[in-house]
């Protein structure tokens, strides 16, 4: 059985990293904006 | 006990944010159209998108309405084993990304899948590679359009028939007007809306409820959820790889990316694509698991994830939660409609019925195309046939068959395509006998297995060597 430390670092490492997702992407479109590479 | 109808919208509100979001997709689509000239700027973007919209449109349609519904639906059903099972679909954008980049080194003028399965293959492994993109395709469209028709009712009431048919139409118009552009563009804003309205939605349930008290709960009540040695669980994770495997190396959806990407960006833009949605799945489906804590038990597993969001944030929570799946949805069913068409176009009414046509009535048949799938989807949905889950596990048995015969047709000279038909066929019909004989969760795995074991025959006798330059096939 999952136990709540395993619980808890599972949940909580996989809602930091989907937060992280929104800032890469503005990151890489800004980036590509500039470089005028967007298409 | 809660009902649907306990935190339900307002049905007007759900319908003036389907009516807003529609009016700005369409816009967007009509206004991004005006730079398509040709059938290759209609179909594949110019071939020339850069990275940043290349990894969210990659990130973006893999997250459907399958991972909003479905990841909670089989975390509530089969506990952490769901939702770890369903990250692990991330592997098929993860390891698309070298197979984008030799898909066009290998076609750098290709247009579709079928063009790959016709050029190194033959006619019959084509037919039997037709077949199973139809019904996935078509399988995923209606399990799309059934999706909003469900949400929306759940979450204002709506009739399944009135939200069904509005997100369809959406979703038709956009498509219709931008193509592949458009897809590709408003898959990066929906992208964004889906992400940052998932981790609020989780950030509001852990603050509210907290980790250790919906672990306790299920500890007690529900400790089956918690159990890292549940058979069907395990089993369910290695079905879910080789679906998800099956799902994006064999459809159009992501060959129709991979062409369209400019240069060297589709193996870094896969590859990211997949690393962001890696952890989405389980962020959702962790959702799901406070259900019993909250005493929800909602009439359908597929609508515990909305029920639970709605219950903890109330009204905003709907509306999040409205907008996240619409996003969803729309990102996906779009996606699913370009290439699609895109299929019908060029390998049926281009490369069968018209090799001819001019450039202006391909991108004609093209629009055709796109509007008669809104038509023949939208009458599909219909009659609400099954549940979001058990359509798509269906779906696994045909699309786990075309991994082995796609990898060894990009790689390996010696698959012929007889044996290439013959794994795919044989694959299709092992996954439904197990399907039906023992269960949706091995479906996929028996089917790929199948198909694996005819591949690797006919890699031994096989004593003819396929020739690289005869995939380079001018448009």
């Amino acid at each position: 059985m999952l136990g709540l430390t395993g619980f808890s670092v599972l949940v909580t490492v996989c809602l930091i990293l989907t937060a992280l997702a929104p800032v890469v992407l503005l990151g890489l479109w800004l980036k590509d904006l500039i470089s005028k590479q967007l298409w | 006990m809660n009902k649907a109808t306990d935190f339900a919208l307002d049905s007007t509100l759900g319908l003036s944010l389907v009516a807003i979001f529609g009016v700005l997709w369409i816009a967007f689509g009509w206004y991004l159209g005006r730079k398509n000239k040709s059938h290759e700027d209609f179909a594949l973007a110019g071939r020339n998108v850069g990275f940043a919209l290349a990894a969210a449109t990659a990130m973006a349609t893999w997250v459907t309405s399958n991972t909003t519904l479905v990841a909670p639906q089989l975390t509530y059903q089969l506990g952490v084993w769901g939702m770890v099972g369903y990250s692990f679909a991330a592997l098929g954008l993860i390891l698309f990304a070298p197979l984008a980049a030799r898909i066009k080194h290998l076609m750098p003028h290709g247009y579709t899948s079928g063009d790959f399965i016709r050029l190194r293959f033959g006619r019959a492994a084509w037919w039997v590679f037709m077949v199973i993109s139809v019904v996935y395709a078509m399988g995923w469209l209606v399990s799309l359009g059934m999706a909003g028709g469900i949400l929306l009712q759940a979450l204002s009431g709506l009739d399944y028939h009135i939200g069904m048919s509005a997100i369809l139409l959406i979703c038709v118009g956009y498509t219709l007007f931008g193509g592949l552009r458009a897809v590709i563009a408003t898959d990066f804003i929906q992208a964004l809306i889906i992400i940052v309205g998932v981790v609020g939605i989780a950030w509001f349930l852990i603050d509210t409820v907290s980790l250790e008290t919906i672990h306790t709960e299920l500890s007690t009540d529900h400790p089956q959820l918690l159990d890292l040695l549940f058979p069907a669980a395990v089993m369910f994770l290695f079905n879910n790889i080789f679906f998800g495997l099956g799902e994006i190396f064999h459809s159009n959806v992501w060959w129709s990316r991979a062409l369209a990407f400019k240069g060297k960006v589709a193996f870094k833009a896969f590859m990211l694509g997949g690393l962001l949605w890696l952890p989405i799945p389980i962020v959702t489906g962790f959702i799901a698991l406070a259900a019993p804590q909250l005493g929800i038990f909602p009439p359908t597993a597929d609508m515990v994830g909305p029920m639970v969001a709605a219950e903890v944030l109330g009204k905003v929570g709907a509306i999040v939660v409205f907008i996240v799946v619409f996003s969803a949805l729309a990102s996906s069913l779009d996606s699913l409609l370009a290439a699609t068409s895109d299929l019908v176009t060029r390998d049926f009414y281009h490369k069968k019925l018209r090799p001819a046509a001019s450039d202006q009535q391909l991108l004609r048949v093209n629009r055709y195309c796109i509007a008669g799938l809104g038509v023949l989807t939208w009458l599909l949905c219909l009659p609400q046939i099954a549940t979001l889950g058990a359509l798509l596990n269906f779906a696994g048995a045909f699309v786990a068959s075309t991994i082995f015969p796609i990898v060894f047709g990009l790689y390996q000279r010696r698959l012929t395509g007889g044996y290439a038909a013959l794994a795919m066929g044989a694959g299709t019909f092992a996954g439904l006998v197990s399907y039906f004989a023992i269960g949706f969760y091995v479906a996929a795995l028996v089917s790929c297995v199948v198909s694996a074991l005819i591949c690797a025959v006919g890699l031994w006798r096989s004593r003819t060597l396929f020739n690289w330059q005869d995939m380079q096939e001018r448009a």
